[in-house]
C-alpha cells in the first residue's frame, strides 16, 4: 500500500514538474505546424494555444510522468507487475477529476490572434516564396511598401498603405492581402500564411517534424472515430485508448528498467514514446486494410484497436512476470 | 597525476577522437554520394566539397557529441575496470572531465563563430568556381565555333586556372593553337624574317626617335611631347621635337584643301592636351574621341585617346566592359535598400576578379512627393558606390546629380549577392563581420538578427553544451551502471537512443534560449529598458549553469 501511494505521489509530482515544459513544447510545435511564424508570436497566443491543447498536454505529461516513474522504480519493491498498473490508474483518476472540474475553462476555445506584425518584419524584405515584401512605417498603421517579384525581376512601390484597408489579414483563408492603386492602376497581391517561412531551431528539425506528423495522423484517426460515436460510446472509446497506452507502455518500460543501470531505464522512456505512435499507426493501418473493425464485438467493435493493444500489454506483463520469477529463482539458487 | 585521472582524460580524449573520426567518415561518404557530378561541373572539386560539407556538419554537431560523450563517460565508462579501484574518488573523474569540458567549449566557440562561417564561404566559392568553369568552357567552345581562336585561348587560360586536367578543354586549346598557326605564321618566324629581335622597354625619347626614323611624325610627336614633360631642359629632345613638328606640319601643309581642317585639328588637340593637363578627363576624352573618329590614322591621337581612357576607367566604365563579361555566371534578382532610401532591384550581378557588374537596375523611392523611379541598364562597383548608366561612352556627372548616377549601398556588393537569402548570408558571416556589418545589412533590408540577438543565440549553444553536459553527467553518475560490464542489449539501446535524446535536449535548450531572448521584450516593457538582451540571456543562463555545475560537483563516489 505504501509503495502504491508513494508511486502515485511521485507520478503526480512529475506531472507538476513536466507540465509547463511539455505544454510549452507542444504549443510551440503545434503553432509552427499551423504556419504561424514564432518570432513574434506573443505570450498571449502561446497561452491561448496551451488552453486549446489542454487535454493533449495533460495526457502527454501524464504518460511521460508515468513512464518516468516506472523507469525509476525499484524492482525489489514491486511485488507484482500487475500491481504496478495501479498507481498510474489512481494518478490518472485524480487528474481526470481535475480535468472534469476545470472543463468549464476549456469549453471556450481561445483564439489565436494574428496581426500584420506576426508575419511581417518592418524595414526588411520578408520572403514570401516567389516574392519579397518590404514595409516601412510612415505613421500609426501607415506604411510604404515595396514588392519584388523574383521570377520577373519586377519591383513595385506603393505608398500610404493602411493596415486593415490596403493591407488585410484574411484569417479564414489564411492569407494576407495587399491592395493598392498606382497611376490609376489597381494591384492586388495575395500572400498565403505558409509562404512566410521563418525557421526556428526546433521547427526546422526533420526528426521532430516526422514525429509531429505521426502524432497528427494518429490524432486525426482517433478524433474521427471519437466524433463519429455517440457521447457515451465516445467516452468509453477515449477511456480504453488511455488504458491501452498504459497497458502497453508500462510493462515494456518496467522490462527495460534496470536498477543496476538507472539511466538505461530513463533512456528507454524516450524510446517507448517514440515507438508508441508508430505501433498505433501500424495497428490502425492493418485494421483498415483488413476492412475495418471485426463485427464479433457487436456494438463495441470500436474498442477493437485498443483491445488488441491491451492484450499485447498483458502478454508483455506475463512475459515480464515469468522472467522476473526466473531471475528471482536463479538469484535464490545462487545465494 | 594519479592513474585514475589519467585514465579519465584518456577515455574522454580517445573516445572524442574516435567519435569525431567515425562520424566524419560517415558524413563524408553521405555527402559524397549526395553530390551530383553532373551539376558539379569540375569533378575534382567533389572531394573538397564533400570534405567541406562533412566537416561543417560535424562541427555543427559538436555540442550534442560532447554532451553524449559526457553522459556515456559518467554512466558507463567511469564504471569499468580501469576505474574500479579502492582509491577511486568521484573527484578523480570529475576534475579532469570538467577541465576537458572547458577545452571542448572553447572549440565549440571557435567553431560557431569562425570555422563554420568560413566553411560555408569556402563551399560557396567552390560551387561558384564550378559554375564559372562550366560557363567558361561553354563560351570557349562558342568562340571556337566563331573561329575567334585568340580569344578562345585567352578564355581557356581562365578555365585552366580553375581546372587544369579537363581533357576536353586541353583538346580545344590544342586545336585552337593549331588553327592559329595555320592561319598566320608564328611570331618567331615573323621576327626571323624581319631580322628583328625582341627588345626591352624603351624611353619616350627612344620611341620618339624610332617613330621619327620610320617617318611616323605624329607618333613621334606623341612620344617626344611626353619626353619633354619629363626632361624640359634637354636640348636633344627639344630639337627632335621641333623637327618632328615641322615634318608633321609640312605633311599637312601639302594638303591645301584641308588647311582649315588642319588648323582646327591642331587647335582641338591643344585644347584636349590642356584639358588633360588640368585633369578634365571627360572634356579631353570627348575631344580626342571625336578627333580619333575623324582621323583614325593619326597615331598620336589614338595613343592620347588610349591614355585618357585609361585614366577615365579608374572613375568610370564603358558599357562594352559589361557586355564582354555577360557570359560569366550571374547571380540573379537581388533587391536592397541603399543609403539614399532607394529600393534597388538588380536583374543580374556578375562578380569577377574583384569587380562587380550590375545589369537591369530599377530604383524606387517613396517620399512626400510620391514615388520616384529610375532605370539603368548597366552598373559597376567603383570603390564605394555603384555607377549606373544607360549609354555607351563616358559621360560627366554634374554636381547635384550624383544621386541619379550612383547607388550608395550600405555594404560591399560581395554581401549583397545573397541578400535575398538571409540564411545563406547569415551562415557565411564570421563573428567579426556580424558585429561590424549587422546594422548595415539590416538597413539594406536583410532580415537577420541584430548583433546582440546573434550573440545571445550563440550563447544559448554554449550554455546548452555546458549545462546539459554537467547536468546529464551528474544524472548519469547517480544512475550509473554497477555491473562489471553493462548488459549488451541495454548497451546497444543506450548507444542508439541516447544520441537522439541528447540532440533533442540540445535543440530544446537552444529553443528555450530563444524564448528567453523573446522574453526580454516583456522584461524591457515591464521592468527596465537598461538591460540589453545579451546580458539578460547571460544572467538567466548563468543561474541555470550554476545549478547544473553544483549538481555535477555535488555527486559522491559511493553508491546511492
Amino acid at each position: 500500500m505504501k509503495f502504491i501511494l508513494k508511486t502515485t505521489l511521485r507520478i503526480l509530482l512529475l506531472v507538476l514538474l513536466f507540465v509547463i515544459p511539455i505544454g510549452l513544447f507542444i504549443s510551440i510545435l503545434v503553432l509552427s505546424q499551423r504556419d504561424i511564424p514564432l518570432w513574434n508570436i506573443g505570450i498571449r497566443n502561446v497561452m491561448a494555444a496551451s488552453q486549446n491543447l489542454f487535454l493533449p498536454i495533460i495526457f502527454s505529461t501524464y504518460i511521460f510522468a508515468t513512464l518516468f516513474a516506472v523507469a525509476l522504480v525499484d524492482p525489489m519493491k514491486v511485488k507484482s507487475i500487475f500491481a504496478l498498473h495501479i498507481p498510474p490508474l489512481i494518478a490518472g483518476g485524480i487528474i481526470l477529476v481535475i480535468v472534469i472540474f476545470t472543463s468549464g475553462i476549456q469549453q471556450k476555445e481561445a483564439s489565436i490572434r494574428t496581426g500584420h506584425l506576426t508575419f511581417l518584419r518592418e524595414n526588411s524584405f520578408n520572403n514570401t516564396g516567389n516574392s519579397l515584401l518590404y514595409i516601412r512605417s510612415k505613421g500609426p498603421s501607415l506604411y510604404d511598401a515595396y514588392i519584388y517579384e523574383k521570377d520577373y525581376n519586377n519591383l513595385v512601390a506603393a505608398t500610404q498603405i493602411s493596415i486593415g484597408k490596403q493591407l488585410r489579414i484574411d484569417n479564414n483563408n489564411r492569407r494576407i492581402l495587399l491592395e493598392f492603386e498606382n497611376n490609376g492602376q489597381k494591384s492586388l497581391y495575395i500572400f498565403p500564411f505558409k509562404s512566410f517561412v521563418h525557421k526556428t531551431t526546433l521547427t526546422q528539425n526533420r526528426f521532430l517534424s516526422f514525429y509531429a506528423k505521426q502524432i497528427r495522423s494518429l490524432q486525426r484517426n482517433i478524433q474521427n472515430e471519437y466524433t463519429r460515436l455517440p457521447v457515451n460510446d465516445a467516452r468509453l472509446y477515449g477511456l480504453f485508448m488511455v488504458l491501452s497506452v498504459l497497458m502497453i507502455s508500462i510493462p515494456i518500460t518496467y522490462a527495460l528498467n534496470d536498477q543496476g543501470w538507472g539511466l538505461s531505464g530513463i533512456v528507454s522512456v524516450f524510446l517507448i514514446l517514440f515507438l508508441l505512435p508508430l505501433i498505433y499507426r501500424i495497428i490502425f493501418n492493418v485494421i483498415e486494410r483488413a476492412g475495418g473493425n471485426p463485427p464479433f464485438l457487436g456494438h463495441y467493435s470500436y474498442l477493437f484497436p485498443s483491445l488488441i493493444i491491451i492484450i499485447l500489454g498483458i502478454i508483455v506483463d506475463v512475459i515480464a512476470k515469468v522472467r522476473g520469477r526466473d531471475r528471482l529463482a536463479s538469484t535464490k539458487k545462487a545465494a | 597525476m594519479d592513474r585514475i585521472k589519467k585514465n579519465a582524460l584518456l577515455f574522454i580524449i580517445v573516445s572524442f577522437i574516435l567519435v569525431f573520426v567515425i562520424l566524419f567518415i560517415a558524413l563524408f561518404i553521405f555527402h559524397s554520394s549526395k553530390i551530383n557530378e553532373q551539376t558539379l561541373f569540375v569533378s575534382s572539386f567533389k572531394t573538397s566539397l564533400a570534405f567541406n560539407r562533412a566537416l561543417r556538419a560535424l562541427l555543427s554537431l559538436l555540442p550534442p557529441i560532447i554532451i553524449f560523450l559526457f553522459v556515456t563517460s559518467f554512466s558507463v565508462f567511469f564504471t569499468l575496470s580501469p576505474f574500479q579501484k579502492e582509491t577511486f574518488a568521484y573527484n578523480s573523474v570529475a576534475v579532469p572531465s570538467f577541465a576537458m569540458l572547458i577545452i571542448f567549449l572553447i572549440i565549440v566557440i571557435f567553431s560557431e563563430l569562425f570555422f563554420i562561417p568560413l566553411l560555408y564561404k569556402k563551399e560557396s566559392i567552390i560551387e561558384y568556381r564550378s559554375i564559372k568553369a562550366y560557363k567558361t568552357l561553354l563560351y570557349a567552345k562558342e568562340l571556337y565555333n566563331r573561329r575567334d581562336y585568340d580569344r578562345t585561348l585567352s578564355i581557356l587560360d581562365l578555365y585552366f586556372e580553375i581546372d587544369e586536367k579537363n581533357k576536353e578543354a586541353q583538346k580545344l586549346y590544342t586545336s585552337a593553337m593549331d588553327n592559329i598557326s595555320k592561319i598566320s605564321p608564328s611570331l618567331e618566324e615573323e621576327d626571323a624574317r624581319a631580322g628583328t629581335t625582341p627588345q626591352g622597354p624603351k624611353s619616350y625619347y627612344e620611341k620618339g626617335k624610332e617613330e621619327y626614323e620610320n617617318e611616323n611624325y605624329y607618333a613621334a610627336l606623341f612620344y617626344l611631347e611626353r619626353a619633354l614633360k619629363l626632361h624640359r631642359d634637354n636640348r636633344e629632345i627639344q630639337e627632335l621635337f621641333e623637327r618632328s613638328r615641322k615634318k608633321a606640319h609640312d605633311q599637312l601643309g601639302e594638303i591645301t584643301r584641308k588647311e582649315r581642317e588642319t588648323k582646327n585639328l591642331i587647335q582641338q588637340k591643344e585644347k584636349a592636351l590642356t584639358a588633360l593637363d588640368d585633369n578634365q578627363l571627360y572634356e579631353a576624352y570627348s575631344i580626342f574621341y571625336s578627333l580619333n573618329k575623324k582621323y583614325p590614322d593619326l597615331e598620336d591621337i589614338n595613343l592620347y585617346l588610349h591614355t585618357v581612357t585609361e585614366q577615365l576607367l579608374k572613375i568610370d566604365f564603358l558599357t562594352q566592359e559589361l557586355t564582354e563579361h555577360e557570359w560569366l555566371p550571374t547571380i540573379e534578382n537581388i533587391v536592397f535598400i541603399d543609403r539614399r532610401g532607394f529600393s534597388n532591384s538588380v536583374g543580374r550581378v556578375i562578380p569577377d576578379d574583384g569587380n562587380f557588374y550590375f545589369y537591369d537596375i530599377t530604383r524606387y523611392r517613396t517620399g512626400y512627393n510620391g514615388i520616384e523611379m529610375q532605370n539603368a541598364k548597366y552598373g559597376k562597383w567603383m570603390e564605394d558606390k555603384i555607377l549606373i548608366k544607360n549609354n555607351e561612352g563616358f559621360e560627366p556627372i554634374t554636381e547635384g546629380e550624383e544621386e541619379l548616377h550612383y547607388i550608395y549601398p550600405f555594404v560591399h556588393p560581395g554581401y549583397l549577392l545573397y541578400i535575398n537569402d538571409p540564411e545563406e548570408t547569415g551562415n557565411q558571416l564570421t563573428i567579426y563581420e556580424r558585429l561590424s556589418l549587422s546594422d548595415d545589412l539590416r538597413r539594406s533590408g536583410l532580415p537577420i538578427d541584430g548583433r546582440l540577438v546573434y550573440l545571445s543565440k550563440k550563447l544559448g549553444i554554449f550554455f546548452s553544451t555546458w549545462v546539459l553536459s554537467l547536468f546529464l553527467s551528474g544524472l548519469g553518475w547517480r544512475r550509473r551502471s554497477v555491473y562489471e560490464f553493462p548488459p549488451p542489449l541495454k548497451l546497444i539501446i543506450f548507444s542508439v537512443v541516447t544520441p537522439f535524446i541528447v540532440y533533442l535536449l540540445h535543440l530544446m535548450y537552444v529553443g528555450m534560449n530563444e524564448i528567453i531572448i523573446y522574453s526580454h521584450n516583456y522584461f524591457t516593457r515591464l521592468v527596465t529598458e537598461r538591460l540589453n538582451v545579451a546580458i539578460w540571456v547571460i544572467l538567466v543562463n548563468c543561474v541555470i549553469a550554476v545549478i547544473a555545475t553544483l549538481y555535477f560537483l555535488a555527486q559522491k563516489s559511493g553508491a546511492d
